[in-house]
């Protein structure tokens, strides 16, 4: 059993040792307003028990004694899975541990852990198997076709400078915000193009379930299609995850450099706004920001949003905005599991919606408590008293809309004030 | 060898040198021994910025602890680390005068040295030999507060917090309570009140005086022994090595 655990490395070996198990990250994550017992600390907790087993010889000959266990049951995965679940890996309790210690990429490691075992929610599981084979392709053939001949530009254009990274999922949840982004991009004379099929489900989703495998070969498969178009920029409309893994952990994931930089679509907004290649107007509405925490904590795209909203709307900044975001709780594949998006998804790709009994309540409770979690950052929002509040993530959109905010897109929001 | 005194500082103490730095080199160790090197594309940023990240790393926690979690914050860091051990440990006067007899220019801190009373900055024995030397620190009327009566109260309220604080965590359910956590408490009071016992000059007699005092000493090794095996290891390795680990993954790596 000890083989579904991972290897060590610098920062797990930290991560596993030096906890001192202070809990000064508790505060900072959206899990713990639900219960207590989903403290960062404690969620970390279930895989230094498992690496104790592995790794230390106190672990190996003391067991529980000395906190080192891995789970045997059937139902003691099950109970791991349920803490695994609550982590949006949204980064708040890494930079407020004292010692710096990344719980939600202890969690990452601890999906790993469960997806070895044979555990995964089963909707995420099945998504994965589709990106994971590429069969999400074929399946969404027609709604890609469809959508190409809507947008009416260049698709698989070679040496254009930029490339439009278009998932699945951007494209389900948010097919007006990738044709706005396309307005955009011609407002500006841009030379770019869209690929010539979705790339990835929600790529990588073998990262949030824990299968490395997939991770591996859904990052080389769309690098490989991105080198093969060779843009001088790869440019995402979403917010989430994928700007990170893209941004900053395919290289090491595939051990070389691409010939391409990978932006947000703030960040590219913000070039254009400083060269003057995009003209546009004021709204005269008062908007705020919610930030992705993957964009701005994980990936230090702070300033540029905001630059680009403050030359459209009248800009007011929320109490915890950029590198101190408050995370709304549907990271890490959360927000894939609510009941409107999976279904949906489910439709467009043809999938059973289908769960057995144990794993409808999973969902629910999760679905439950991931509503629960976004108050607290909700709230905040609230009380900007902004009229609009914006959203880089389509999944996070999702939530504040469903929080009875009037939220938009921050793409949207910047097509209308196109002159 | 006549008593516990002497087999403390002439057995002990070297053997529990001896173990920690094995063990301090096993745990530093195992990073070396796992690192692979990563391909990375750096975002640049400017050093005034990096500066900036590397103090606030550290300054962080600390302020959303205040905000956050303020009675924690006051016993466990300021009490406990900052008031109850680290100045106690590094600069209370006969804590100086013993390191200064192992690293001479340990001595340099004597401007600093805190006494061990409010009332006297007499450093003595019970029967003095030859001069008795007086500390004669900066702190002036800070005295009042800085001194190793004091300080001895904030780190046994400090280490009582703890002790309650992890109890109750533990009956909860809370899983990051580890069983070594209630052990190495009980080893941090015994080493305290040795020493303000022995610095007290409580025992009446010189037998009762070096009992004291190799108590005091052999739990001091002992605390010496477990430190690289516990999470005491974070005041030498795991606090920075995670902060400065932090700093470059989001900093110098990523540009936030």
């Amino acid at each position: 059993m000890a083989n579904v655990l991972p290897k060590l490395s610098p920062p797990l070996v930290h991560y596993f040792e030096d906890c001192v198990g202070c809990a000064a990250c508790a505060p900072s994550c959206p899990y713990y307003y639900v219960d207590h017992k989903y403290a960062p600390v404690d969620k970390a907790e279930f895989l230094r028990q498992m690496l104790r087993s592995k790794y230390t010889l106190a672990g190996k000959l003391l067991g529980r004694v000395v906190g080192a266990k891995i789970p045997r049951t059937d139902a003691e995965w099950w109970e791991v899975m349920q803490y695994a679940y609550r982590c949006a890996d949204c980064g708040h309790c890494y930079t407020t541990c004292p010692f710096g210690i990344d719980s939600g990429a202890m969690v990452r490691r601890l999906r790993e852990a469960l997806y070895n075992a044979g555990y995964a929610p089963p909707v995420l599981n099945e998504l994965n198997r589709l990106e994971k084979s590429g069969e999400y392709v074929t399946r969404s053939k027609g709604l890609w076709e469809d959508f190409v001949k809507s947008a009416g530009v260049p698709v698989g254009k070679k040496g254009a400078r930029v490339l439009l990274m278009v998932t699945l999922i951007d494209l389900l949840l948010s097919r007006d915000v990738v044709l706005n982004a396309v307005k955009i991009l011609r407002a500006a004379g841009e030379d770019f193009t869209l690929p010539e099929r979705p790339l990835g489900v929600a790529p990588p989703l073998g990262a949030v379930v824990g299968d490395r495998e997939s991770l591996r070969a859904v990052v080389s498969d769309i690098i490989s299609y991105m080198e093969g178009l060779s843009p001088q920029y790869v440019v995402l409309i979403s917010g989430c995850y994928q700007y990170p893994y893209f941004r900053f952990e395919a290289t090491d994931v595939l051990k070389r450099k691409f010939g391409f930089k990978v932006l947000h679509i703030s960040e590219l907004l913000y070039e254009y706004l400083k060269a003057g290649r995009l003209k546009l107007k004021k709204l005269g509405t008062s908007a705020t920001l919610h930030d992705s925490c993957q964009l701005a904590r994980r990936g230090g795209v702070v300033k540029e949003p905001r630059e680009v909203l403050k030359a459209v709307v009248n800009y007011i900044e929320p109490k915890h905005g950029g590198l101190e975001a408050m995370c709304l709780g549907g990271g890490a594949g959360i927000a894939l599991l609510a009941k409107d998006v999976r279904e949906a998804i489910g439709k467009a790709l043809g999938i059973s919606a289908k769960l057995d009994v144990r794993e409808e309540k999973f969902v629910e409770e999760l679905e439950g408590d991931y509503g629960k979690a976004s108050r607290k950052g909700v709230d905040e929002l609230k009380k900007t008293g902004a009229e609009v509040v914006v959203a880089t993530c389509p999944l996070a959109l999702a939530a504040l809309r469903a929080s009875g905010l009037n939220a938009e897109h921050f793409v949207n929001v910047v097509a209308s004030a196109v002159e | 060898m006549s008593d516990i005194l002497d087999f403390s500082l002439e057995v002990l103490f070297p053997v529990a040198l001896v173990i920690f730095v094995a063990g301090a080199a096993y745990r530093v160790l195992k990073y070396v021994f796992t690192f692979r090197r990563g391909v990375y594309v750096n975002r640049p940023t400017g050093w005034g910025y990096r500066i900036w990240r590397l103090v606030d790393s550290f300054l962080h926690p600390v302020i959303f602890n205040l905000k956050t979690k303020p009675l924690e914050l006051l016993n466990g860091f300021l009490f406990f680390h900052i008031l109850g051990v680290i100045l106690l440990i590094f600069l209370l006067a006969q804590h100086i005068a013993y390191i200064e007899k192992i690293i001479p220019f340990y001595g340099l801190l004597w401007p600093l040295a805190i006494p061990l009373s409010s009332s006297t900055g007499a450093l003595t024995v019970t029967s003095p030999v030859g001069n008795i030397k007086f500390v004669n620190s900066i702190w002036g009327p800070l005295t009042l507060l800085l001194n190793g009566d004091f300080l001895t109260i904030f780190a046994v309220i400090g280490v009582f917090y703890k002790v309650i604080e992890k109890t109750i965590e533990k009956i909860k359910g809370a899983r990051h309570v580890r069983s070594g956590d209630l052990l190495i408490w009980p080893l941090l009071f015994v080493i305290i009140v040795t020493g303000w016992l022995t610095a007290h000059h409580v025992a009446s007699d010189m037998t009762g005086y070096r009992l004291l005092l190799g108590l005091h000493i052999a739990s001091a090794a002992l605390f010496v022994v477990v430190w690289p095996f516990t999470k005491y290891f974070h005041f030498i390795w795991g606090y920075w090595f995670g902060k400065l680990y932090e700093w470059y993954n989001l900093t110098l790596r990523r540009g936030v």
